[in-house]
């Protein structure tokens, strides 16, 4: 279980450096340490075995709280200061009357309600530095849930993905191979991207901790600073990198961004949003001694479950990259188009809500827990494509049509980076399809619009090409790091 | 009256380029579909009463954003709507 395999690490390495953040790093020593006596806290003061909630963002306190945690026997749930009040109070209201340790400077206290009980920063360090121990027997066992994390759903209330601590187990054990032997990847570095409450932090977290590595945070601020960016990145000497593609793109804009400026860089993970070719070229060309790995699996199977390392062969084939082969322990069957997952890493569903998890989740003929992802792909072999999400299949003028596929016809095109797709409403109704392009060649002028739709009707039926073109230098990115598709739609509106 | 066939112009096309040069060639450039030209004369008729039906036009006759403002004119003229 992953308690184990992180007791291995401080036991082997207590001295080395488990997360580097701005403002400053612990060992595993430290880590092991303050989260027993962070558990034995939890343990001696809160009478229930409610989740608790983890506020902040990349704070050293937030690894070891979620540790301590585990050993105290509840699941954490983590929440990051980019969000709203309104979706905090969600959370709280979801949870019941959980306890919060805040691990962030500053905090505002009328966002929480008011049986929320709060720990804040100086109390949290307080705690962690009075040498509490706990008894192993406290810890989490194997069906218990490890963490909660709360998905952005588009519509209604967020839901509460539970995730066992056999699922983290069986996904670990899983990365800890991917795209490279675990007997190479220990003491390495990862870079970590995504905020905490993110489901892909998971994979760089985990992996990390469970195989002796260094967790090298990039704070959110870093993202609008790029020569600070860098020079932090640099600072780390990564091996390993986890992000969302975006945050690659973002980073490939700059020239720097090659390996003299991370010589040991071994392998780039992707996961949480389409890994397109032109990414995945540039970096193969500016590291070409790294793997990429495209990864995918939603939030509810932990993470990921099928990964690939990108070949030469991938990127000269003419379809979108695949998102790879299947985990042992999971199950995947296609049915109507859609993904369907069953197997180990399968969250047990939805916290305090039966009534979502009976929507997502059914017995398959065979008797076998699935899950229904609401994303579309099919098999080549034991090869997985991704064909985008079920719901990103829109009606215009009376055809279906898959938003991603304009998408992928439009990265095909020389010149373009990177491009996104959405649909422009006149009142209620779909009026017309807007694609943003993020280009080097292009400039927003007729003619070169004019080449962008031409090009597409080369490869696609007249009603999928987009009439609104759009160029721009960098797509907005949600607090996650993913394209922010919203905000490129109230672009459109606005200019109607 | 101008200004808003070009507006509505710039929306069917999904291109400014419409308001900028009034006598692109929509029709080859591509930027109008049959059913953009339906939904230009409903348009039409709904914000200044004037009926055109499509089979009345060739493609040459509003090829242009400036055809189509001439004919509209032209239809509001022979209606008693100008």
């Amino acid at each position: 279980m992953i308690l184990d395999r992180i007791k291995e690490s401080a036991d082997d390495a207590p001295l080395q450096t488990a997360v580097h953040s701005l403002q400053g790093e612990i060992t595993y020593g430290e880590l092991w340490d303050r989260s027993d006596s962070l558990a034995a806290y939890l343990d001696g003061n809160i009478g229930n075995h409610l989740p608790v909630i983890v506020y902040g963002h990349k704070d050293l306190l937030m690894i070891i709280a979620f540790l301590a945690c585990a050993k105290s026997g509840r699941a954490y749930c983590p929440v990051d200061t980019s969000m709203s009040g309104e979706r905090i109070a969600d959370i709280v209201n979801t949870v019941g009357e959980a306890a919060v340790i805040i691990t962030a400077d500053e905090y505002d206290e009328k966002v929480w309600p008011e049986n929320a009980r709060l720990i804040d920063k100086k109390q949290t360090e307080k705690i962690c530095a009075a040498g509490g121990t706990i008894s192993e027997s406290e810890w989490l066992g194997g069906d218990d849930v490890f963490y909660i994390i709360f998905t952005s759903g588009s519509t209604g209330r967020p839901k509460g993905v539970q995730i066992t601590n056999g699922n983290l187990s069986a996904f670990a054990e899983w990365s800890s191979d991917l795209g490279g032997p675990r007997a190479e990847k220990r003491h390495g570095t990862y870079i970590n991207q995504a905020p905490f409450s993110f489901d892909l932090s998971v994979m760089d977290i985990y992996t990390s901790l469970t195989n002796c590595c260094r967790l090298w945070c990039v704070e959110k601020s870093l993202q609008s600073d790029h020569e600070a960016l860098l020079r932090y990145i640099k600072q780390g000497c990564p091996d390993y990198w986890v992000s969302t593609p975006s945050f690659a793109n973002l980073c490939l804009a700059d020239r720097e961004f090659n390996d003299e400026l991370m010589p040991d860089m071994k392998a780039f993970y992707f996961c949480g949003e389409t890994l397109n070719k032109d990414t995945a070229a540039r970096l193969r060309e500016r590291f070409p001694r790294a793997a990429v790995v495209n990864t995918y699996g939603p939030t509810e199977s932990t993470c990921a479950v099928t990964g690939t390392v990108i070949t030469a062969e991938m990127l000269k084939d003419p379809r979108p990259l695949p998102i790879g082969t299947v985990k042992p322990g999971t199950g995947i069957a296609i049915c109507n188009n859609e993904i369907i997952i069953s197997g180990d890493s399968l969250s047990p569903g939805y916290l305090n809500d039966p009534q979502k998890t009976q929507a997502a989740f059914f017995t398959a003929e065979g008797g076998e827990r699935s899950y229904h992802t609401g994303d579309a792909g099919h098999f080549d072999g034991d090869m997985l494509y991704y064909e985008g999400r079920i719901d990103m299949q829109i009606k215009y003028h009376g055809y279906r049509i898959e938003l991603s596929d304009i998408e992928s016809n439009l990265m095909a095109l020389d010149g373009v980076s990177e491009a996104a797709v959405v649909p422009a409403f006149r009142e209620d109704r779909i009026s017309n399809i807007a694609a943003f392009i993020v280009s080097g060649k292009y400039q927003d002028v007729f003619e070169d619009r004019q080449k962008i739709r031409n090009g597409l009707r080369d490869r696609l039926p007249g009603y999928m090409v987009p009439k609104i073109i759009k160029f721009t230098d960098a797509f907005p990115m949600t607090g996650n790091g993913k394209i922010d598709r919203k905000a490129l739609q109230k672009i459109i509106q606005e200019v109607d | 009256m101008e200004e808003k066939i070009l507006e509505m112009l710039a929306d069917l096309c999904g291109d400014n380029i419409v308001k900028e040069n009034c006598d692109i060639n929509m029709v080859e450039a591509d930027l109008m579909d049959s059913l953009d030209w339906t939904e230009l004369l409903v348009w039409v008729e709904e914000e200044f009463g004037a009926i055109m039906s499509p089979s009345e036009y060739t493609k040459e006759e509003m090829e242009t954003p400036n055809k189509v403002i001439e004919q509209v004119k032209k239809k509001l003229a022979e209606q008693g709507l100008a």
